[in-house]
């Protein structure tokens, strides 16, 4: 190409030799386009930025990269004002962000039910979390004018580097289309183009940024929680016996159950009330008394007292009301056979003494069916002086008119006072076992004196010489027939008078029929009632 | 003057003149065509650009129930932990707590389940042994999903300040002595978000 003919120079030719050749002029004649179209592209970017303001658009320089890549950072958002009523979903809009204040342009993914929008940044793997409400909606996305706001962008976050590269870059362009004879550059043009770039700069300080936020989530299923129910017990069946009627089931499989509540109704399916409760998972059995053929007889209470003298005075049991049945036991030291003299108002049921040259002892034993107003204690009286023991024991339920059933007596010398057997002819039968032996032989503890299967319900003794001793126990026959037997423990052998004394419960007609139902609870859960049962 | 120069003179004119109205129609096209991307492409392409590392979140359950705990009785307790951390590029970000509408279902055990949440370190999904921290929350679950739905509402939060940071939060439920909380359930997912400030 250096071969080819030099052309005449022509005479405009502005600069020194005369030189250019066709080429050289084509090519400076380039870069003055390329220079001119560069800076007129940014006046151009400007312009587009701002001059929608004339008809009220808003620009934004956005300032972060979530809604890429259709919107980049340092893009310039013109956004239409309005509170994005009708926005369909796809429409970009800005918005007031509910937690940093900032504005936030990201697109409307859907609008709820009651008029807010789910919104989602482009680059988002996620909907935003917070809906948003139509009144904190500023705008909606109209017009993007690509890169014009970087400049503002780079100025925002001093990034330095980059602003002096635009700087370099809007230099170069002027200086290229204006290089050339007759384009010098003349002051007041250098001026605006100067102005170019601190316009733009500009931008990014009259405008305010729009920050697109950035956010991920992560989830965690909590899987499932899930409340049992508490089942009943279940094979609820309900007998006549122990002196009312006997409930049994069988446990709920619910372990955590705390007991079980019982309910009775005289009407089938209906109308259930409340009886009772026990406690324990794994208690089965309730007796609800007074229910069946013949009444529960209770133990209530016991007095003893110690004496030596003609008379013991024993107080009267704590709590005793009218109807109750008294049993008072007398045991003398005495080698002859004392006349007993119980207390005004008291029925005899035995009187028995041992026999022999020394060591004897007598016990009488009496019962009353307390009043409506007894006296504090009663005395007891003999002959001559001797020690004494005895006890008044209190029972309800028992039958007022024929309080007595069937009784025995027994004497013997052993450490064993064995109270002979009864039979006893009424379910729910309560039969009372006693004894009073010579001298003080009772067991440490004391308690080591009753039977096996009745309750201990008192065991006295005095002391020294002539002392004598005495126990009471008992135990509910819930069905009527042969008791056997029953030993008492001394600690070595002595003359003993034992006794046995059935108790007969108060007798209830049977007028009605009973239904009950055995729910379980556990806390504040009751099972449902779903188990009847009729004696 | 030669054809040639007179013919460059008048290239040189042209330029003057042609090269704004070109960089006219170059950044028109340009606004044009990048406005009606942004904004008026009506398909919802979300989800597919995110830049790797930008704001990320994840948890150590993977992908699995944090309960399945069925038979509850009265006083029935569960407790698990469960650790989030930060996997994010920028920093700092702020990362949330919440339940999601929609998130909680079942047949109304919520009411009756007594929820504590606890935001620490130590323990993590397997084992929470070794975890510390302070309750953010006490209360019913039910409770906890009406008032905490979504970032701005959130609870339990805390700043990533680098990536790699991370939060074991503790869950504790118990359910009520109310006869009322028999045979019911309740199914919840929690919800973690983070956003960069």
């Amino acid at each position: 190409m250096s071969a080819a003919p030099t052309m005449p120079v022509g005479s405009r030719a502005p600069f020194g030799e005369a030189r250019d050749s066709a080429r050289r002029q084509l090519f400076d004649v380039g870069l003055t386009l390329v220079g001119r179209l560069a800076y007129s592209a940014m006046i151009w970017m400007l312009l587009m930025a701002l001059v929608p303001m004339l008809w009220g658009w808003r620009p934004t320089v956005v300032s972060s990269g979530s809604m890429a890549p259709a919107v980049r950072t340092g893009d310039v958002l013109l956004a239409e004002p309005g509170d994005g009523e009708g926005s369909v979903p796809g429409t970009v809009i800005l918005y007031e962000d509910a937690v940093r204040g900032d504005i936030v342009a990201h697109r409307i993914r859907s609008v709820t039910e009651d008029g807010r929008f789910i919104t989602q940044g482009d680059a988002n793997p996620g909907a935003d979390s917070t809906p948003v409400d139509p009144g904190r909606v500023q705008g909606v996305g109209r017009m993007l004018v690509p890169y014009a706001g970087l400049p503002a962008h780079w100025w925002r976050n001093g990034n330095w580097p980059g602003l002096a590269a635009f700087a370099a870059g809007v230099g170069a362009a002027v200086w290229l289309g204006h290089r050339r004879r007759g384009s010098r550059l003349r002051i007041g043009r250098a001026g605006r183009l100067a102005a170019l770039g601190a316009a733009m700069l500009a931008l990014g300080i009259l405008v305010a940024p729009v920050v697109a936020a950035f956010s991920d989530s992560t989830s965690s299923s909590a899987g499932n929680l899930a409340s049992d129910t508490l089942d009943p017990p279940s094979s609820v069946d309900a007998t006549f016996g122990g002196g009312g009627t006997v409930l049994n089931w069988t446990a709920t499989p619910d372990t955590y159950a705390g007991g079980y509540r019982v309910y009775r109704s005289s009407t089938a399916d209906c109308c259930y009330g409340y009886v009772g409760s026990v406690t324990g998972w794994d208690t089965t059995t309730y007796l609800d008394p007074g229910t069946g053929g013949s009444g529960g007889i209770s133990f209530e209470s016991v007095a003893t007292a110690v004496g030596d003298g003609r008379s013991l005075v024993v107080d009267r049991p704590s709590g005793t009301i009218a109807g109750d049945l008294l049993i008072g036991v007398l045991t003398l030291d005495t080698h002859d056979g004392e006349t007993l003299l119980p207390p005004a108002g008291w029925t005899e049921i035995a009187v028995q003494g041992t026999t022999g040259r020394s060591g004897n002892t007598q016990t009488g034993v009496w019962y009353r069916s307390a009043g409506g107003s007894e006296p504090a204690s009663y005395a007891f009286a003999w002959g001559a002086e001797e020690q004494a023991v005895g006890a008044v024991i209190r029972y309800s339920g028992v039958d007022t008119a024929d309080p007595i059933g069937v009784f025995a007596t027994q004497v013997g010398e052993s450490a064993t006072p064995i109270a002979p057997s009864v039979t006893t002819t009424v379910a729910g039968s309560t039969v009372v076992r006693l004894f009073g032996a010579d001298d003080h032989d009772l067991p440490a503890p004391p308690a080591g004196v009753y039977p096996p299967g009745s309750s201990g319900r008192y065991a006295v003794e005095n002391s020294g010489s002539g002392a004598v001793s005495g126990a009471g126990a008992d135990e509910v026959r819930a069905v009527a027939g042969v008791t056997g037997g029953a030993s008492f423990s001394l600690r070595k052998s002595e003359k003993w008078v034992a006794m046995t004394i059935s108790l007969n419960p108060q007798s209830t007609p049977v007028t009605t029929s009973y239904y009950y139902v055995v729910e379980s609870y556990a806390g504040g859960w009751v099972s449902i009632f779903s188990n009847q049962a009729s004696p | 003057m030669t054809n040639t120069t007179v013919r460059l003179a008048r290239w040189e004119m042209m330029a003057r003149v042609l090269a704004p109205l070109a960089a006219f129609l170059l950044v028109g096209t340009l606004v044009l065509g990048t406005s009606r991307a942004a904004f008026f492409a009506t398909t919802d392409s979300t989800g597919n650009s995110l830049a790797a590392g930008d704001v990320l979140l994840s948890d150590d359950d993977s992908a699995s129930a944090m309960f399945a705990v069925t038979n509850m009785a009265p006083g029935s307790t569960a407790v698990k932990c469960i650790n989030v951390q930060y996997d994010g590029s920028i920093a700092p970000a702020d990362v949330v707590l919440y339940v999601a509408a929609g998130d909680l279902a079942g047949t109304g055990l919520d009411d009756y389940l007594n929820m504590t949440v606890e935001v620490g370190s130590g323990g993590g999904f397997a084992d929470c042994s070794g975890f510390t921290g302070t309750s953010v929350y006490s209360g019913t679950l039910d409770g906890f999903a009406a008032g905490f739905t979504d970032f701005a509402s959130g609870t339990g939060s805390w700043i990533a300040t680098s990536t790699g940071d991370d939060r074991t939060y503790r869950f504790s439920f118990e359910l009520q002595d109310d006869n009322a909380a028999q045979a019911k359930t309740a199914t919840v997912d929690f919800t973690w978000e983070a956003q960069n400030q």
